[in-house]
């Protein structure tokens, strides 16, 4: 059982992950700054129920998650519950062909695709519908493993991969589209 | 494209995020041994992986920091007092 005295502490580290998540749900920092206290203090309330030894990130995230799904959901900003079509299913690096993974591939490390501009990346993960963004956010950003996003969405292993598959393969085609559009594509060059 | 290329472009994901099985991992990694176009897909998912997490790791402000620990303050008093 976890103490609640040392609850400050032990989630200091986590807040920061907490705020960056909570930001890109909400969509702007007003509400976000609202979810992520709002979290905490129900995980403050609840603190005594975690069990000590298990994974308190996922334990945060998935009070954080809920407390975004039930309470944002009432509000005139609904999150977007559509489904991704079929499409998503094809991927985003679809054949050897394109160049330019190649041209990206050998560019200098500060070059290309690390110049897809901060305020496209944003937009192209807010487009996401939630039920997307939440595990894409969760593997891409926060690096939590299908284990994890699992125990914080509370969803089966199959369906986090099943989301993560099409989520990522949807973003990663909208940042293709918005780096063709800032001229960052090279022109096609026979692959090797 | 050979149907090789095709199965690894369905498992890059799980690749990179270091979740695939033992045996299918080291096929991947024979793979991309021998397949420079395949090897580049997966050097331009980790860049993109790296790009997304570089723009959007957030600071926290301290001035909402400060209004948290404000509010854990009164929960803690509130907590204590029922």
């Amino acid at each position: 059982m976890a103490d609640q005295k040392t609850f400050e502490q032990d989630v200091a580290e986590l807040i920061p992950q907490l705020y960056g998540m909570a930001l890109r749900l909400a969509r702007n920092r007003p509400d976000a700054e609202d979810l992520v206290q709002e979290a905490l203090l129900r995980a403050y309330r609840g603190y005594h129920t975690f069990r000590a030894g298990t994974n308190l990130k996922a334990w945060l995230f998935r009070i954080l998650t809920n407390t975004f799904i039930n309470e944002y959901r009432r509000r005139s900003r609904r999150p977007r519950e559509t489904e991704l079509d079929e499409s998503n299913e094809v991927s985003p690096y679809p054949s050897h062909s394109q160049s330019r993974f190649r041209s990206w591939a050998k560019a200098p490390e500060d070059h290309l695709i690390e110049q897809i501009f901060e305020s496209d990346i944003v937009e192209a993960i807010e487009e996401l519908p939630v039920i997307y963004r939440m595990p894409v956010l969760l593997a891409d950003v926060e690096g939590l493993s299908y284990k994890e996003i699992a125990q914080a969405l509370d969803l089966p292993m199959g369906t986090v991969m099943s989301r993560l598959h099409r989520g990522r393969n949807a973003l990663r085609k909208a940042l293709w589209e918005y780096a063709s559009k800032r001229g960052l594509t090279p022109s096609e060059v026979p692959c090797v | 494209m050979s149907k090789e290329c095709r199965q690894t472009i369905t498992y890059i994901y799980r690749y990179v995020d270091g979740e695939l099985e033992v045996e299918t991992e080291h096929r991947l990694v024979n793979h991309f041994s021998y397949c420079p176009p395949c090897k580049n897909i997966e050097i331009v998912e980790r860049r993109v992986r790296y790009t997304i997490r570089h723009h959007l790791t957030e600071e926290v402000p301290e001035v909402f920091m400060e209004r948290l620990r404000g509010r854990l303050a009164i929960e803690r008093q509130r907590l204590r007092h029922r």
